[in-house]
């Protein structure tokens, strides 16, 4: 390997160790799956290394980290929806851990997520980086490179979808 | 910590990350000390650091070292970059150009990143016969280094790429040497432009801006524009994406 190959090489593993873990993590809490969190961990480490190599701080590139981690494990959810059985209704979210309180915050990050899988494609992004990640709408906005009023009015029909939902179930 | 009481994803991973200012580190740690909640997450990302790097990391390290060198290798024989023309030295050579500052590119794998409507622009540079790399902030090009460029005009239809160095030479990089913006072959794809740069020994700073518009714009015009600010050039009907380069020797 050629001198520059090597110092490639040592940076990607350099870069590698230091924001696995974080890949690593997220992917797990999605996808809740070791084998197929490690397997997201490479693919999403693959398309995220150009934005970390040029992020100025850690900040932005772990914004980096959570939009296309999202994005990736939100995919892979969505194939193997597509694969799966129908859900039975005992299997649905109970009422009570899936509650929405009256500042429409969801309490509970797995219902959230159950509740995320089952809402449509754009509003599942915005949803898992506020109430599974806990970001403010402004750093949901800069996260994804929406406005603040788009995230708001997604969480607002997240969440008027999830009530819908949740009621439906406990009739 | 967030409105809602807790600490966010982003709060606890810099925390782990050591990215924290003491003030921020010492909030977060107290917050930690009253929150099972927070504290259940932070040993979560704890234990996940630990199964990473014991077993994760070794296991996944050769593979993502191999994917990245394709990745990377196979940025040039995409292009079919024919590198150096002998003018385009020459004109590198009044350039001197080299590595990226400022905020990273919106480009990536649009349908993980999923930015639609902002035009995108990203340097590579290859070294002897090495593997492609891209230009960041703590890549240091030298001369004799090639670099190539990657677009994404997200609709725009026209696009100049062109430099500025520290005494204020200005080229144009592509179309090389042209007076007006060119049309794009397809505005809605990532695009690798034909045709590479090698660097020549002047050393120093310089910037590369890609100017994508609707209309055809004159060189001239953007030549003005980015002396009147390299920083925040302004053009009506333009859409300045500028990277900042430096070239230090071996």
């Amino acid at each position: 390997m050629s001198e520059s190959g090597v110092h490639t090489s040592e940076r990607v593993s350099t870069l590698y160790r230091k924001f696995g873990t974080a890949i690593y993590s997220r992917c797990r809490r999605l996808l809740k799956d070791d084998a197929l969190a490690e397997d997201a961990t490479q693919e999403v480490f693959v398309r995220v290394l150009r934005h970390i190599q040029s992020a100025p701080d850690d900040a932005t590139a772990l914004a980096w980290i959570y939009r296309i981690s999202t994005n990736y494990c939100l995919n892979q959810i969505r194939d193997r929806s597509r694969q799966a059985e129908p859900t039975a209704p005992d299997e649905m979210p109970e009422g009570d851990g899936g509650e929405v309180n009256s500042e429409g915050e969801m309490m509970d990050r797995n219902t959230a997520m159950k509740l995320i899988a089952r809402a449509p494609e754009k509003l599942q992004e915005v949803a898992v980086l506020y109430y599974v990640d806990g970001l403010e709408q402004e750093q949901v906005a800069k996260t994804l490179g929406i406005s603040r009023r788009t995230v708001i009015n997604r969480l607002q029909e997240f969440v008027e979808r999830s009530r819908k939902f949740i009621s439906r179930d406990e009739v | 910590m967030n409105a809602r009481g807790h600490l966010s994803s982003e709060t606890i991973d810099l925390l782990l990350l050591s990215a924290l200012t003491a003030p921020e580190t010492n909030d977060a740690k107290q917050h930690l000390d009253g929150c099972e909640d927070c504290r259940t997450r932070w040993r979560e990302l704890n234990e996940d650091k630990q199964r990473f790097e014991q077993f994760v990391f070794a296991r996944t390290l050769p593979k993502v070292e191999a994917r990245v060198a394709a990745e990377r290798g196979g940025f040039f024989s995409r292009f079919k970059l024919k590198f150096l023309v002998p003018a385009m030295v020459l004109a590198a050579a009044a350039a001197g150009v080299v590595f990226t500052t400022g905020p990273g590119t919106q480009t990536e794998d649009d349908a993980y990143v999923g930015i639609k409507g902002q035009p995108t622009f990203e340097l590579f540079a290859k070294r002897g016969q090495s593997g492609v790399f891209p230009v960041g902030p703590e890549v240091a090009l030298h001369p004799g280094d090639r670099i190539g460029f990657m677009v994404n005009p997200a609709g725009s239809k026209y696009l100049l790429v062109a430099s500025q160095d520290g005494a204020g030479v200005f080229s144009v990089y592509h179309p090389f040497g042209a007076q007006v913006s060119q049309p794009l072959a397809d505005v809605k794809a990532k695009l690798e432009l034909p045709g590479s740069v090698e660097l020549d020994a002047t050393l120093g700073s310089e910037r590369v801006v890609a100017v994508f518009s609707e209309e055809p714009l004159k060189a001239g015009e953007i030549e003005a524009a980015l002396k009147a600010s390299t920083q925040n050039p302004k053009l009506p009907g333009a859409r300045f994406v500028v990277r900042e380069f430096h070239k230090v020797a071996p």
